[in-house]
C-alpha cells in the first residue's frame, strides 16, 4: 500500500499537469490574438498602424498601434523576438491631451510620420470631436502624437501638437469647419518631399499638413469630394501620376449612389491640391449593380506595369476591387476581384443556374478592406481583400481575409484566411487590415524583409505568423 | 435414643478411624440408619418401657410385642410376659416366659424364668377336687418374686466373632459379636478380643428402658507405620505413591502409613523435584529429610484475559501460544506478545532462577481501519478521476499542438480549447492534490497505532524468602514510547 501512494503520489508530480502549458504552448500558435484591452470597448482591431520597429531591433521586433473608434482608447502592442505582444494602453493623460472626450467617438484612422518624435510621430483622426464646435456635424480632429521609447524599449506616447480647428501648437485651432475632419489620414509627402506630411480627408475635401508648418494645402475640387458622411473615406497616397511629389487618392463610396475614387495632385503654383482627370468609377462592363462601395478601400500597389507609377486597387463592396493601373485612363481595372459562393462540400465554386457563371457572394461584403502584405516573404506583396461579413463554417458574417497574388495571372485566392476564434456572427474580421514588418524567431514568412499580415476584428487583432496555408516551415516552431 | 445411636456411631467411627479401618463404621451407620425394623423396634420398646412405669401393663406388653415383631429380640419376650404377669394375664405371661425360653435357651436367667414359669402355672391350676371334699383349709399360693422388665444391649464387632468379657477378663468369655441382650443397669465394662486384632474395651451403662447399640471396630495388631517428611524448604508438597491424586501434605510432614515400600515425592516449585523410596515397617517411626535444590531456570507464566491464541515470544522466537507457561535461562530476555487484531506488546524481562514470572496482558485493540480504506478508496478516486482530467488536458494539448504543426491550421493563442484544457489540468491537479492528500491520510491510519498492549509483570523468586513483585509497564510519549518499571523488592 505504501508504495501504491508513493507512485501514485510520483506519478502526480512527474506528469504535472501545469495550466500554464496552455498559454506557452499557444504562445507558439501560427496565429496571436490581442483581446480588447481595459477600456476599450468594442471595434478594437478597426484602426490599425504599423509603426517602426526600434531602432536596435529592427526586423525582430515590431510595434502595432491600435485605438478604438468609439472610445478613447488608444495601445500599442509592442511585439518582442518571440513575437509575444506586449500591450500597453495610452495613459489618460496622454488621451486627455489629444482633446479626446467621453461621448464624442475615438480614434477612426491613424498614420505614422517619421519624426519628430523618438519613435516617430502618429498622426491620429478623430472625426467625431466636437470640439468648440459644440452641436451639428463635429468638425473632427486631428492630433499629432510623438512616440518615444522608455527606458525599457518600450513604445510611449508624448503629446506633442494638436491640431484642433485650424490651429497647430499653443492653443491655435483649425478654424474652418471641415466636417468630420480627420475621416481617414495618410503619410504621404504631396507638397514637398523633405518630410512626411499628414494628409487628412474630412467631409468637404483633403488637407495637407505637417508638424512645424500646418496646413500645407487643401482641395479646391471640394465639391466633387462632397458625399454623405456615413460611409468610410479611403485614402492612398503615392506616386500614381508622376515621380517626385506624391498624388492623392481618395476613395468616395456613396450610399445609395456611384462611389468614385479622386486622384488629387499638389499645384505649388496655386498651392493647393487640384483634382486631376476623371474620378475613377465603376467599369463597366464589370460593374456591379450595387455600386455605391466603390472607393470604399484604396491601396497603392507599387508599379506592375512598368511605367515606374504605382497602381492603385479599389474595394468596391460587397463582391469586388479592382486593379486600376496608372494612369486609369478609362477606368478600366487590370484585374477583378470577386468573392463567388463556394458549395460547403466541395470547396468548388456554385453555379448561377440562369447564367451559368460562378455565383458572386454579394452577402460577405467582399472589398471592404484591402491591403498589401507580402505574406510569403518573397519580396512581392500579397493583396489581402475583405469580406468583412463572410460565413465561415456555422458562424454567420464572421469575416474572411483572401489573399491574392498580384503578379500573378489569376484572381483566385492564394489563401483564405478565416477567423479562427470565430465566436459569433458580425465579428468584422478583417474590419482593419495592417502589414506589420516582422522577421522574429516565430515568422514564418521567408525572406529578410518578411511582413506579417495583422487582421482586425471588432473584438480582437489577429496577427498571423505564418503565410496562410503555407507548408510547415520549421522555423517556425524551432524553440529558442 | 437417636441422639445416643449418635453418639454409639460416633464412638464406633472414632475406633474405626484410630484402626485405620473407616469401612466397617461406614458400614454401621449404614446399617443403623438403614434398619428401619431396628429404629420401629426401638421406638416401640421406649414406648413400651413408658407404659409400663405407668403401669399400663396391658398396653406395655403390646407394645413390647410389637417391638417383637419388629425385631425379634429374646428381651423383647420377656418383657412382653412380666407386663402380662402385672396384668394378672399369667396363662400369657406364662406363654411368653416360654417362648423367651425357647427363644434364648442359654440366657442366662433361664433357669430362673423357668422356675417362674413354673409358678405361675402352679397359680392357674385349680384346686384338686379332694380339697374340696376334706375340710383342710386350701394350700396358700405361691409368693412370686418380684420380677421386671430388662433393657436391651445390642453388640456387633468387625470383625464378628470376637469374645466379649465383662469388667475382666477373669471371668472368661460373656458372649461373642454379635450379641443382644440385656444386661444389669451398672456400669460394665466390655472387653472385646479377636485373634490378630488389638483388644478394646468399653465401658458401657445399660439401662433398662433404653436400647444400646454398641459397634467395636478391632484393629489388626501392628498395621501403620509412622513417618516424618522435613525438607530445607517449608511448605513443599509431599507426594506419596502417587502425584496424579494431590499432595497428602507440606513439608513438615508427619502421618501414618501402610507398612510396605512407598514412593515418596517432594516438590515446590522452583525446586528440582526429590523423589525417593521409603520403606514403612508396622509400628515403626522414621523421619525422612530432603534436601530441595533451587531449579536452574525460571518460569514464565503467560495469560491474561483474552489471551487465547496469542503468541509469546522470547528474544524473537515463537515460545509458546497463551496462555501457556515457558522456561527461560537466567539473564535478560525481550518478551514480545502478538495477537491477532490487538497492539503487539513488547518489553524486557530480566529473569533469575527459580524465578516465576507472571505476565498478566491488557490487549488493546488495534484502530479499526475503516477510515484507512475510506481514504483509500477516495484517493484511488481522486487519483483516477485526476489521470482522467489529465489524460484529457494532455488529449487538448495535444490536439493544439497537432493543429500548430498543421500547415492547414491557423489556431490562434486564444483558441478556445486554451480555456477547457486548463480546468482539465487544474481539475486534474486538484484531484490528484487531493489523491495525495486522501492517500497520506489513508497511509497514516493505516500505520496508526493504538494505545500499546500492556503487560502486569509479577516476578516471584520461588525460592527467595520474600515474593518479589515488578511490573512493566509500556506508555505512549509523542515521540515515541517507553517502558515504565515499578516493583516491591
Amino acid at each position: 500500500m505504501r508504495r501504491t501512494m508513493l507512485a501514485f503520489s510520483a506519478l502526480a508530480l512527474a506528469v504535472g499537469c501545469n495550466p500554464l502549458d496552455f498559454r506557452s504552448t499557444l504562445d507558439r500558435a501560427p496565429v496571436q490574438y490581442i483581446g480588447a484591452p481595459d477600456n476599450f470597448g468594442s471595434n478594437v482591431g478597426r484602426t490599425l498602424l504599423s509603426l517602426a520597429p526600434p531602432a536596435d531591433k529592427p526586423k525582430v521586433a515590431a510595434r502595432l498601434l491600435f485605438a478604438s473608434t468609439d472610445m478613447q482608447a488608444l495601445a500599442v502592442a509592442d511585439f518582442d523576438g518571440d513575437g509575444n505582444p506586449q500591450v500597453q494602453t495610452a495613459e489618460s493623460d496622454d488621451l486627455s491631451t489629444l482633446g479626446l472626450s467621453p461621448g464624442q467617438g475615438g480614434i477612426s484612422s491613424a498614420a505614422w510620420l517619421s519624426g519628430p518624435g523618438a519613435a516617430g510621430t502618429v498622426v491620429l483622426g478623430m472625426p467625431d470631436v466636437y470640439g468648440t464646435q459644440g452641436q451639428g456635424t463635429p468638425n473632427g480632429r486631428v492630433g499629432f502624437l510623438n512616440l518615444v521609447a522608455d527606458a525599457s524599449g518600450k513604445v510611449d506616447f508624448e503629446s506633442a501638437h494638436i491640431w484642433q480647428d485650424g490651429a497647430i501648437t499653443g492653443g491655435a485651432f483649425f478654424t474652418q469647419p471641415q466636417g468630420h475632419f480627420g475621416l481617414a489620414v495618410a503619410r504621404g509627402q504631396v507638397t514637398q518631399t523633405a518630410s512626411d506630411e499628414a494628409v487628412v480627408v474630412s467631409d468637404n475635401g483633403v488637407s495637407v499638413l505637417n508638424v512645424t508648418a500646418g496646413l500645407l494645402a487643401s482641395t479646391t475640387c471640394t465639391g466633387n469630394l462632397q458625399t454623405p458622411p456615413d460611409l468610410h473615406r479611403s485614402l492612398a497616397v503615392a506616386n500614381f501620376l508622376s515621380s517626385g511629389n506624391q498624388q492623392i487618392a481618395v476613395g468616395l463610396p456613396v450610399k445609395g449612389g456611384v462611389g468614385q475614387v479622386f486622384i488629387l495632385q499638389y499645384d505649388p503654383v496655386a498651392a493647393e491640391l487640384v483634382c486631376v482627370g476623371s474620378p475613377i468609377g465603376v467599369p463597366a462592363p464589370v460593374g456591379n449593380p450595387s455600386v455605391g462601395g466603390f472607393g470604399t478601400a484604396l491601396v497603392a500597389v507599387p508599379d506592375m506595369n512598368g511605367d515606374g507609377l504605382a497602381e492603385l486597387v479599389v474595394g468596391a463592396p460587397p463582391n469586388q476591387a479592382y486593379l486600376f493601373y496608372s494612369p486609369f485612363d478609362g477606368s478600366t481595372p487590370a484585374k477583378v476581384f470577386s468573392k463567388v459562393v463556394l458549395d460547403p462540400v466541395s470547396g468548388k465554386p456554385q453555379l448561377d443556374p440562369k447564367t451559368g457563371q460562378p455565383q458572386p457572394d454579394t452577402g460577405s461584403e467582399f472589398g471592404q478592406r484591402v491591403a498589401l502584405v507580402d505574406v510569403d516573404g518573397d519580396g512581392v506583396k500579397e493583396l489581402v481583400i475583405t469580406a468583412l461579413q463572410a460565413n465561415v463554417g456555422n458562424t454567420q458574417k464572421a469575416g474572411q481575409v483572401l489573399v491574392y497574388r498580384l503578379n500573378g495571372d489569376g484572381t483566385t485566392p492564394i489563401a483564405v484566411v478565416d477567423d479562427s476564434n470565430p465566436t459569433g456572427s458580425t465579428e468584422f474580421f478583417g474590419i482593419g487590415l495592417a502589414d506589420l514588418e516582422f522577421n522574429s524567431s516565430r515568422a514564418c514568412a521567408k525572406g529578410k524583409d518578411a511582413h506579417l499580415l495583422v487582421a482586425g476584428a471588432d473584438a480582437g487583432i489577429f496577427t498571423f505568423f505564418r503565410f496562410p496555408g503555407s507548408a510547415a516551415d520549421p522555423r517556425c516552431f524551432a524553440q529558442k | 435414643m437417636k441422639r445416643l445411636l449418635k453418639l454409639a456411631l460416633s464412638m464406633a467411627f472414632c475406633l474405626g478411624a484410630v484402626a485405620g479401618a473407616p469401612e466397617p463404621v461406614a458400614r454401621a451407620q449404614e446399617q443403623a440408619a438403614g434398619d428401619a425394623d431396628l429404629q420401629a423396634a426401638k421406638a416401640q420398646f421406649e414406648e413400651a418401657q413408658t407404659l409400663y412405669l405407668k403401669e399400663q401393663w396391658d398396653d406395655a406388653a403390646e407394645k413390647f410385642m410389637s417391638a417383637y415383631d419388629k425385631k425379634p429380640f429374646s428381651s423383647f419376650l420377656f418383657n412382653a410376659a412380666v407386663a402380662f404377669e402385672k396384668a394378672k394375664k399369667l396363662d400369657r405371661a406364662v406363654d411368653l416366659f416360654q417362648r423367651y425360653l425357647d427363644k434364648d435357651p442359654q440366657a442366662r436367667d433361664a433357669a430362673d424364668v423357668k422356675t417362674r414359669i413354673d409358678s405361675l402355672k402352679a397359680l392357674l391350676a385349680p384346686p384338686p377336687p379332694a380339697a374340696k371334699k376334706t375340710d383342710k383349709a386350701p394350700a396358700p399360693a405361691a409368693v412370686l418374686p418380684t420380677i421386671a422388665t430388662k433393657g436391651l444391649v445390642i453388640i456387633e464387632s468387625k470383625p464378628t466373632g470376637a469374645s466379649i468379657f465383662l469388667d475382666d477378663k477373669s471371668k472368661g468369655t460373656f458372649a461373642t459379636t454379635p450379641w443382644q441382650g440385656s444386661l444389669e443397669p451398672k456400669p460394665v465394662k466390655l472387653i472385646f478380643e479377636a485373634q490378630g486384632f488389638k483388644s478394646e474395651e468399653r465401658e458401657i451403662t445399660p439401662r433398662t428402658d433404653k436400647v444400646v447399640e454398641i459397634y467395636i471396630a478391632l484393629s489388626e495388631q501392628n498395621f501403620l507405620g509412622w513417618i516424618e517428611v522435613i525438607a530445607n524448604v517449608p511448605g513443599a508438597d509431599v507426594f506419596i505413591d502417587r502425584q496424579d491424586i494431590g499432595a497428602i501434605g507440606k513439608t513438615p510432614y508427619t502421618g501414618h502409613l501402610k507398612p510396605g515400600k512407598h514412593v515418596l515425592w517432594v516438590a515446590r516449585p522452583g525446586y528440582q523435584t526429590s523423589q525417593q523410596e521409603i520403606t514403612v515397617a508396622p509400628g515403626t517411626a522414621t523421619t525422612h529429610t530432603i534436601n530441595l535444590d533451587k531449579v536452574d531456570y525460571a518460569v514464565l507464566r503467560a495469560g491474561g484475559p483474552q489471551s487465547q491464541g496469542a503468541r509469546l515470544m522470547v528474544d524473537g522466537a515463537l515460545a509458546c501460544t497463551m496462555p501457556c507457561e515457558h522456561q527461560l535461562k537466567p539473564g535478560e530476555h525481550h518478551l514480545a506478545v502478538q495477537k491477532e487484531g490487538t497492539e503487539p506488546y513488547a518489553g524486557n524481562l530480566v529473569a533469575n532462577r527459580a524465578d516465576e514470572t507472571t505476565l498478566d496482558m491488557q490487549f488493546s485493540p488495534k484502530p479499526p481501519r475503516t477510515k484507512a480504506w475510506t481514504y483509500a478508496v477516495l484517493s484511488a478516486l481522486s487519483f483516477g478521476t485526476g489521470i482522467y482530467l489529465g489524460v484529457k488536458g494532455l488529449d487538448i494539448k495535444d490536439q493544439i499542438n497537432n493543429d500548430i504543426a498543421n500547415p492547414a491550421k491557423l489556431i490562434n493563442n486564444k483558441d478556445s480549447r486554451k480555456r477547457t484544457g486548463e480546468w482539465y489540468y487544474v481539475g486534474a491537479d486538484v484531484a490528484l492534490g487531493v489523491g495525495v492528500v486522501t492517500g497520506l491520510l489513508s497511509l497514516w491510519n493505516f500505520l496508526e497505532s493504538g494505545p500499546p498492549s500492556t503487560a502486569t509483570v509479577k516476578n516471584v523468586n520461588l525460592a527467595g524468602p520474600e515474593p518479589k513483585r515488578l511490573s512493566l509497564v509500556p506508555f505512549g510519549l509523542p515521540d515515541g514510547a517507553g517502558l515504565a518499571a515499578a516493583g516491591r523488592f
